[in-house]
C-alpha cells in the first residue's frame, strides 16, 4: 500500500494542471454548500437579533394578578425547563390631568417597577426590550421614577381643569387623589403619586376614551397607598407594539421605578409582567404552549411567535412550513449539483489515467490496490480542497456580507433597529460538518466508482486506451449483419454529416460510439439547466408569494394604519359622510407623522343584473361546482340574471381613472341619469383543495340597484325573482299579533330537503310587488361600462363579504345631490396611512389618536387599526427570501458555469491525442471546429432536454414546497430561466469550441502523439 | 527532399538530406538519436525551429495551416508504432480517413483491394478495440497508403508486432513503393527491416552519421 500511496502522491504531483482542476471542483462544490447554508444561518441569526432587539428575548409573557404571581414565580423557579424569568410588578394604577392639555382628558398611568430577575439575582434584568430614554436614566433605587416624555413640562392639574366632561368615570376618582407636582414635571421634580389597586390591571381595555371598561371586573378601584417620587428620567413610549416594557394594549401609560421584588412577596402589588425563557428542549411550538399552559394555567398568556420561528419553531404559519421545504428543495439541488460538479472533475482524472492502472496491473498490482490508490488520492485531495472550500465558502459569505451589509440590512428590514453594523456571519459547526462530510462522501463515491471500472479494465486494453469505446447491443448486431452480408457497404449518411460534411460523421461516430465520454457533458448541461430554471423559478415565485404572505396575514398593501369610519345614524345623508370623510383623511394628512395614501367607501346593496351581463356558462359550471347554495349568498335566475346583495365600493376620482384605462373605458364621470360603474371581474372559490376563479361578468349592461327607504310597520322587506324574472319586492307579513300565543312564527327542519332550509311552517304570509312599484323601495340604474379582473389591493380593506358582484364607482357621486347613494347609501370609510418616513412611530400614534378623538361623534365609529410592526415583520421576512433568492441564483450561475467548462475541457484535454491524430491525417483546423460544434450541437440539445425534465420536476417541488403560501398561484414553468440557460449553454459551449481549436493551433502534434498520458 | 533543424533540444542539429522519389530508406539509429523528429519534420506535423523541408522543390511548412492540413491528406501517409487509430472509427472509416477529410469518396475497387491486400476482409466494420495489434497496424497502413500519397513515412511499423506480422506488414509497404512508385521512408531498430531498404541512414546524437545507398531505385 506505501507504494501505492507513493505513487498517488506523485502522480498527483506530475500531473498538476489535472490535479488543480479536481481540486477546485471539490473546492468550489464545498463552498458552495457551506456558502448557501451559512448565508442561510447568518441571516437567520440577523433576523433573530433583530426580533431581540425589536421585541425582546422572551418566550412566554403573561400579566398575571397580583395574587397569583407568587404562586407562578414559584411554579417557574421548581420547573426544569425554565431557563430565565424576568418581573415587572405593576404596584397600581394612577391617573393625571394635563394643564396643557384641557381636551384630553385624564391620563391613566400603570406604576411598573423595571423587570428584575426573578429566579437567582433578584437584581434588574430584562428578557423585554427597554424603552429609549430620552433625558436622564431609568431609575435605580427607591423613590426614583421615569416617566414617559409626554409628560416632561406637564403641569399636573385638577378635575375641574379639564373642559370635556365626556369621561365620566373621572368623577368617581376625587380630585386629590391625582398624580400631582409642585411644578411642571422636569428631572429632579418631586411627584406625588396616590395609587389605586383592588382590581386586575391585566383588565384595562384598549382604548382610553373607553376607559369605564376599568371597572367591567365589577369592582371599583381603591386607594391602596400614596408615594413620593423624585423623577429622575424621561423615556419614549412605544404604543402600539407590544415590544418594549412600555408598550402594552394601550390602557394606559407606564412610570417605571426600581425593580423591588419585594413588592410581590408583601403583595403590595396589583399585578405583574411575566417574560419567560425556556431551555431549548421542546421540540415545537406545541410543547412550547403545553408547557406555558401548565405554568400559567388559566391566567391568559401569549408566545413570542415571531421569535420562536427565528429560533426553529416555526409552526402554524404556512410561510414558515414553505421556507423549510423550500431550503430542503434547495439543499437537494444544490447537493445534486455539488455531487455533478465532484463526480465529474473526479471521474475525469481517473479515465484519464487508465492507461496507468493498466500499466500498473500489468506490473502485478492488484484490483484493491488500484481502488487503494485512488481513494487515496479522494483523501490527499479531499484534506486539501475541502477545507479549502469551507473557507471560501464561509469567506464568500462574510465578504458579501461585509460589503453589501447595509444594503442586505435595509432589505431585510434591521437597518434602524439599533443593528446598523449589519449583519455577521454565523459560522456553525453543524453546517460545516455537514458540508465537509458531504463533500467527502460524494468525493469517496465519485472516486470508488470509477476506480472500480478502472481496475477491471484489462492491462492491454488499458495501453491500447479504447476502453471507453463501445458499441451498443444494436450497434454489434448491425456489424454482424453487415459482416454476415459480407459488404463495405458506407452506411447511410446521418444528419450531423448532412449538415458539418465529413467533420459531422466524425462527430456522429464521437457520439454514437463513445457515448459514455458525452454522457458527463450532457449531464452536467442538464445540471445547469436545472439549477439555473430553479434560481428562476425561485425568485417566479417571489411576487406570488409576497402577495399571498401579505394576504394571509390580512396585510393588503403598504398602508401602516388603517383607519375605520362608520356613521350609526342612519338619517345621516352619505353625501354628509362622505364630506367628513374627506375632512377626516384631510386631517390626518395634515399630521407631520401621517401620510395619507387614499381613502374609499363600501356598502352592500341589493342588485339586479338584467340577463345578457352575466356568462350563462360560468354561472352554469358554478352551479355544477356546488357553490351556488341557500346560503352563497348568490341568487340566479334565467338566462343568467341575477337579484342579491352587491358590493359597492366608492373610489377615489383618480383610481377611477385608473381603473378604467384598466377596463379600457372612458372614465368621465356622467350625471345621475347615466351613472357608470365597473365591475370587478373576480370570484374565487375553494373547493376540495382546489382553488378556481370564476370570471362570471362578461357584457356591459344595466344593473339596479334597490334600497330600502322605509320600513312598513307589519311586515318586513325581502327581495326576490318573481315567475317571470322580474325583480320582487316580498313583504312577509307576521301573523296577527293578537294570535301571537297560538301562532308564532315557527321555522321547522325540513329533512326532505338536501340542505338544511327551514321552511315557514304558515304563520308568515308573503305579498309580492314588482320592485319598481313598491313604495318602500327606490330604485337607481346604473350603467357597467366594464370590467377589471382584480379588486385592487387598496380595497380589500373596504369589503367585508363575498367579492361577486362588487361594483366600482368615483366617489364623487356620494357628494352629489340628485342620485340614490347621496342619500340611501351607509358606507362604511376606509383610510389608508402611512407613517411618514423618519416619523417616530409613538409620536405618529399620538397623532392619529388625536385626530379620532377630534372627529369622534356619539353617532360615529373610527377605528385605527395599526399594522406597521406586522408589516416591517413581514417584509423582513420576504426581503429575507428575495436575498436567498439572489444569492442561491448568483451561486447557482457560478456552480453551472464552473461545472460545465470543467467538464468540457477535461474532456478536451482527454481528446488531445485523438485531436493530434486527426491533425497528423490531414484534419484542419475548420473541420475540427465543425466536428466540435456538431458534437457540442448534440450535447447541447440533449443537455437541455434533459435539463428541462429536471427543470421540470424541482420547479414543480418548489411551488409544492411554497404551497398555500403563493394565495392559490398556479404552477408556471420558468420558460424564461430555460431560455437563458439554453442561452447560456451556447455560450459556454461555444467558448469551449474556441477553447479546444485554439489548444489544437497551439498542440505540438508530434508531441501529443508521443505523450503518454493523453 | 531537404531538411535541417536545430531545436532547443537540438533533437536534429544541422541535418541535410534529399530523397529521391520511389526510393525506400530506412532511418535507424539509437533511442533518442533524432529519428522520430525526423520523420514528424517531413510528415508535416512538427515545424523546425530553422531551416526548411522542401517537397518537390516547395517548402512545406511555408504553407498556411489550411495548406499545410492538405499536404498531410495528400501528399503524405503516416503510419505509427503505436497505430494510432481514431477508435470511434471502424477500419473502414479509418482507411478513409485522410480522403474524406479532403472530400474525395475513395473508389470503391481501390479500397476492396486494399482491404484485401491488408487480409482485413470480413473486418471492415470492426472498431480498432475489436482488431488484433497487427490487424491494427495494417488499418494504420492503409490509411497512409490509400489515395497514394507521394511518400509513406512509418516509424517504427513494426515495433510492437511479432516477427510473422512484421514480414507482413513490410512486404506489404515495400511492394507498394515498389508498384506505385510511393517514396517509403522507414524508421527502425531493425537490421533485417534496414537490409531490404535502398538506402540506410544513420543518425547519431541529431546528426546523420551515415547515408549508404544500396542499389538503384526501382
Amino acid at each position: 500500500m506505501s507504494v501505492m500511496t507513493s505513487f498517488t502522491k506523485k502522480s498527483l504531483l506530475a500531473n498538476r494542471a489535472r490535479t488543480v482542476v479536481s481540486a477546485i471542483g471539490i473546492a468550489l462544490a464545498t463552498a458552495l454548500l457551506t456558502a448557501v447554508f451559512t448565508t442561510v444561518s447568518s441571516l437567520d441569526a440577523a433576523l433573530l437579533q433583530r426580533i431581540v432587539v425589536t421585541e425582546g428575548s422572551w418566550q412566554v409573557h403573561a400579566e398575571v394578578a397580583a395574587s397569583d404571581t407568587q404562586e407562578v414565580v414559584e411554579k417557574l423557579r421548581a420547573d426544569s425547563h425554565t431557563a430565565t424569568v424576568t418581573v415587572a410588578d405593576d404596584q397600581g394604577i394612577t391617573a393625571y390631568v394635563d394643564t396643557r392639555l384641557q381636551d384630553a382628558g385624564i391620563e391613566l398611568v400603570i406604576v411598573r417597577s423595571l423587570p428584575y430577575d426573578a429566579v437567582s439575582t433578584g437584581e434588574h434584568d430584562s428578557l423585554m426590550c427597554m424603552p429609549t430614554v430620552t433625558e436622564g436614566r431609568l431609575p435605580s433605587a427607591p423613590g426614583e421614577i421615569a416617566l414617559p416624555k409626554a409628560m416632561k413640562n406637564a403641569s399636573l392639574g385638577k378635575l375641574s381643569d379639564l373642559n370635556d366632561s365626556r369621561f365620566a368615570m373621572v368623577s368617581l376618582l376625587a380630585s386629590d387623589v391625582l398624580m400631582n407636582a409642585q411644578q411642571s414635571l422636569e428631572i429632579g421634580s418631586e411627584i406625588t403619586i396616590p395609587l389605586y389597586g383592588g382590581f386586575d390591571v391585566s383588565n384595562l381595555s384598549v382604548s382610553l376614551s373607553n376607559a369605564q371598561d376599568m371597572y367591567s371586573g365589577g369592582t371599583l378601584p381603591q386607594v391602596i397607598g400614596k408615594e413620593s417620587f423624585t423623577v429622575v428620567g424621561f423615556y419614549s413610549e412605544q404604543m402600539y407594539y407590544v415590544n418594549d416594557l412600555t408598550g402594552s394594549m394601550r390602557a394606559a401609560r407606564f412610570a417605571l421605578t426600581a425593580p423591588n421584588p419585594e413588592a410581590v412577596r408583601n403583595e403590595q402589588a396589583v399585578g405583574a409582567s411575566v417574560w419567560v425563557t425556556t431551555d431549548s428542549r421542546f421540540a415545537s411550538q406545541t410543547d412550547i404552549n403545553t408547557w406555558a399552559q401548565s405554568i400559567f394555567g388559566d391566567t391568559s398568556y401569549e408566545l413570542h411567535y415571531t421569535l420562536l420561528s427565528y429560533q426553529g419553531f416555526g409552526e402554524g404559519s404556512p410561510i414558515w412550513k414553505s421556507l423549510g421545504l423550500v431550503v430542503n428543495v434547495l439543499a437537494f439541488v444544490i447537493a445534486i449539483a455539488a455531487f455533478a460538479l465532484i463526480s465529474n472533475a473526479f471521474s475525469i482524472s481517473v479515465a484519464q489515467r487508465t492507461r496507468q492502472f493498466g500499466l500498473l496491473q500489468s506490473l502485478g498490482a492488484t484490483r484493491r490496490q488500484i481502488i487503494g490508490s485512488v481513494l487515496t488520492e479522494a483523501v490527499l485531495l479531499g484534506c486539501i480542497s475541502i477545507p479549502l472550500g469551507i473557507v471560501l465558502g464561509v469567506g464568500g459569505v462574510a465578504l458579501v456580507l461585509a460589503n453589501a451589509g447595509s444594503f442586505l440590512a435595509d432589505l431585510i428590514g434591521i437597518s434602524g433597529s439599533g443593528m446598523n453594523h449589519g449583519i455577521a456571519v454565523a459560522v456553525s459547526p453543524q453546517i460545516i460538518l455537514g458540508a465537509a462530510g458531504f463533500s467527502a462522501v460524494v468525493l469517496v463515491l465519485s472516486a470508488l466508482v470509477p476506480a472500480m471500472r478502472a481496475s477491471r479494465v484489462s492491462p492491454m486494453e488499458a495501453v491500447r486506451q479504447t476502453q471507453d469505446v463501445r458499441l451498443t447491443k444494436r450497434a454489434l448486431r448491425k456489424q454482424k449483419r453487415i459482416a454476415a452480408s459480407g459488404g463495405a457497404k458506407a452506411s447511410h449518411r446521418g444528419l450531423l454529416e448532412r449538415i458539418f460534411g465529413y467533420p459531422g460523421l466524425l462527430a456522429q461516430r464521437n457520439l454514437s460510439r463513445a457515448s459514455a465520454r458525452g454522457r458527463s457533458v450532457v449531464a452536467s448541461l442538464a445540471v445547469s439547466v436545472v439549477l439555473l430554471a430553479t434560481a428562476g423559478s425561485f425568485s417566479m415565485y417571489l411576487e406570488p408569494l409576497s402577495k399571498g404572505t401579505y394576504e394571509l396575514y390580512g396585510i393588503t398593501d403598504d398602508a401602516d394604519v388603517t383607519v375605520t369610519y362608520y356613521d350609526h345614524n342612519e338619517d345621516a345623508a352619505s353625501g354628509t359622510f362622505a364630506q367628513r370623510t374627506q375632512e377626516l383623511a384631510q386631517a390626518f394628512d395634515e399630521k407631520n407623522a401621517l401620510e395619507l395614501l387614499g381613502y374609499s367607501f363600501g356598502t352592500d346593496v341589493m342588485v339586479y343584473l338584467e340577463p345578457g351581463i352575466l356568462d350563462a356558462r360560468e354561472v352554469e359550471s358554478l352551479k355544477e361546482a356546488g357553490l351556488v347554495t341557500t346560503y352563497s349568498g348568490l341568487t340566479f335566475g334565467e338566462n343568467a340574471s341575477f337579484l342579491d346583495y352587491a358590493q359597492l365600493v366608492f373610489v377615489e376620482d383618480s383610481l377611477w381613472t385608473e381603473l378604467c384605462a384598466a377596463a379600457g373605458v372612458d372614465s368621465s364621470i356622467k350625471d345621475s341619469t347615466e351613472i357608470q360603474a365597473l365591475g370587478i371581474n373576480e370570484y374565487k372559490s375553494y373547493r376540495n383543495n382546489e382553488n378556481r376563479l370564476y370570471k362570471l361578468f362578461s357584457q356591459p349592461g344595466k344593473a339596479t340597484l334597490y334600497f330600502k327607504v322605509s320600513q312598513p310597520d307589519d311586515a318586513w322587506i325581502s327581495f326576490e325573482l318573481g315567475d317571470d324574472g322580474s325583480p320582487q319586492v316580498v313583504y312577509n307579513h307576521y301573523a296577527d299579533s293578537e294570535d301571537s300565543s297560538s301562532s308564532q312564527v315557527d321555522y321547522s327542519y325540513d329533512d326532505t330537503s338536501e340542505h338544511a332550509v327551514y321552511v315557514d311552517t304558515g304563520t308568515v304570509s308573503q305579498e309580492y310587488l314588482p320592485a319598481d312599484a313598491s313604495p318602500d323601495v327606490t330604485s337607481q340604474d346604473v350603467y357597467i361600462i366594464g370590467y377589471v379582473d382584480e379588486m385592487p389591493a387598496v380595497l380589500s380593506q373596504t369589503t367585508y363579504s363575498t367579492s361577486f358582484p362588487a361594483l366600482v364607482m368615483p366617489s364623487s357621486y356620494l357628494m352629489q345631490s340628485d342620485n340614490a347613494f347621496a342619500s340611501y347609501t351607509h358606507p362604511r370609510a376606509n383610510i389608508r396611512l402611512k407613517i411618514a418616513q423618519d416619523a417616530d412611530a409613538y409620536e405618529a400614534d399620538e397623532q392619529v389618536s388625536a385626530v379620532i378623538k377630534q372627529f369622534s361623534t356619539s353617532d360615529s365609529g373610527i377605528y385605527a387599526n395599526n399594522m406597521s410592526l406586522a408589516l416591517a415583520s413581514m417584509r423582513s421576512l420576504l426581503g429575507f427570501i428575495e436575498l436567498l433568492a439572489i444569492l442561491f441564483s448568483g451561486i447557482t450561475v457560478l456552480v453551472a458555469i464552473a461545472n460545465v467548462f470543467n467538464t468540457l475541457t477535461n474532456s478536451i484535454i482527454l481528446r488531445t491525442r485523438e485531436f493530434a491524430v486527426l491533425a497528423s491525417t490531414g484534419l484542419d483546423a475548420k473541420g475540427l471546429a465543425r466536428m466540435l460544434i456538431a458534437e457540442c450541437l448534440n450535447y447541447a440539445l440533449r443537455g437541455l432536454l434533459w435539463g428541462i425534465i429536471g427543470a421540470a420536476i424541482t420547479s414543480y417541488l418548489l411551488w409544492y414546497a411554497w404551497g398555500e403560501s403563493l394565495g392559490g398561484a398556479s404552477f408556471i414553468m420558468p420558460w424564461t430561466s430555460v431560455v437563458l440557460a439554453a442561452l447560456g449553454i451556447v455560450v459556454v459551449l461555444a467558448a469551449s469550441v474556441l477553447y479546444a481549436i485554439h489548444r489544437s493551433r497551439v498542440l505540438n502534434i508530434a508531441e501529443a502523439l508521443r505523450s503518454d498520458v493523453a | 527532399m531537404y531538411g535541417e533543424g536545430d531545436a532547443v533540444t537540438k533533437a536534429l542539429d544541422d541535418v541535410s538530406l534529399t530523397i529521391q522519389q520511389g526510393e525506400f530508406v530506412a532511418i535507424v539509429g539509437s533511442s533518442g538519436s533524432g529519428k522520430s523528429t525526423l520523420m514528424h519534420l517531413m510528415g508535416g506535423v512538427d515545424k523546425p525551429t530553422s531551416g526548411t523541408v522542401l517537397l518537390d522543390g516547395k517548402d512545406v511548412y511555408a504553407r498556411s495551416d489550411a495548406e499545410l492540413a492538405i499536404y498531410r491528406r495528400r501528399e503524405v501517409g503516416l503510419v505509427y508504432q503505436f497505430y494510432n487509430l481514431i477508435p470511434v472509427l471502424d477500419v473502414v472509416e479509418n482507411i478513409t480517413l485522410p480522403m474524406s477529410l479532403d472530400g474525395r469518396k475513395p473508389d470503391d475497387g481501390e479500397l476492396m483491394v486494399l482491404i484485401h491486400t491488408l487480409g482485413l476482409e470480413g473486418r471492415e466494420h470492426h472498431l480498432p478495440n475489436q482488431l488484433s495489434g497487427g490487424q491494427q497496424q495494417r488499418v494504420a497502413i492503409g490509411r497512409a497508403l490509400l489515395g497514394r500519397p507521394a511518400v509513406v513515412l512509418a516509424d517504427e511499423p513494426t515495433g510492437n508486432l511479432d516477427s510473422h506480422n512484421t514480414a507482413e506488414i513490410m512486404e506489404l509497404l515495400q511492394r507498394y513503393n515498389k508498384e506505385n512508385g510511393q517514396t517509403l521512408v522507414v524508421i527502425t531498430h531493425d537490421p533485417d527491416i534496414a537490409a531490404v531498404a535502398n538506402r540506410v541512414i544513420t543518425i547519431e546524437d541529431g546528426k546523420i552519421a551515415s547515408d549508404v545507398q544500396k542499389g538503384s531505385v526501382s
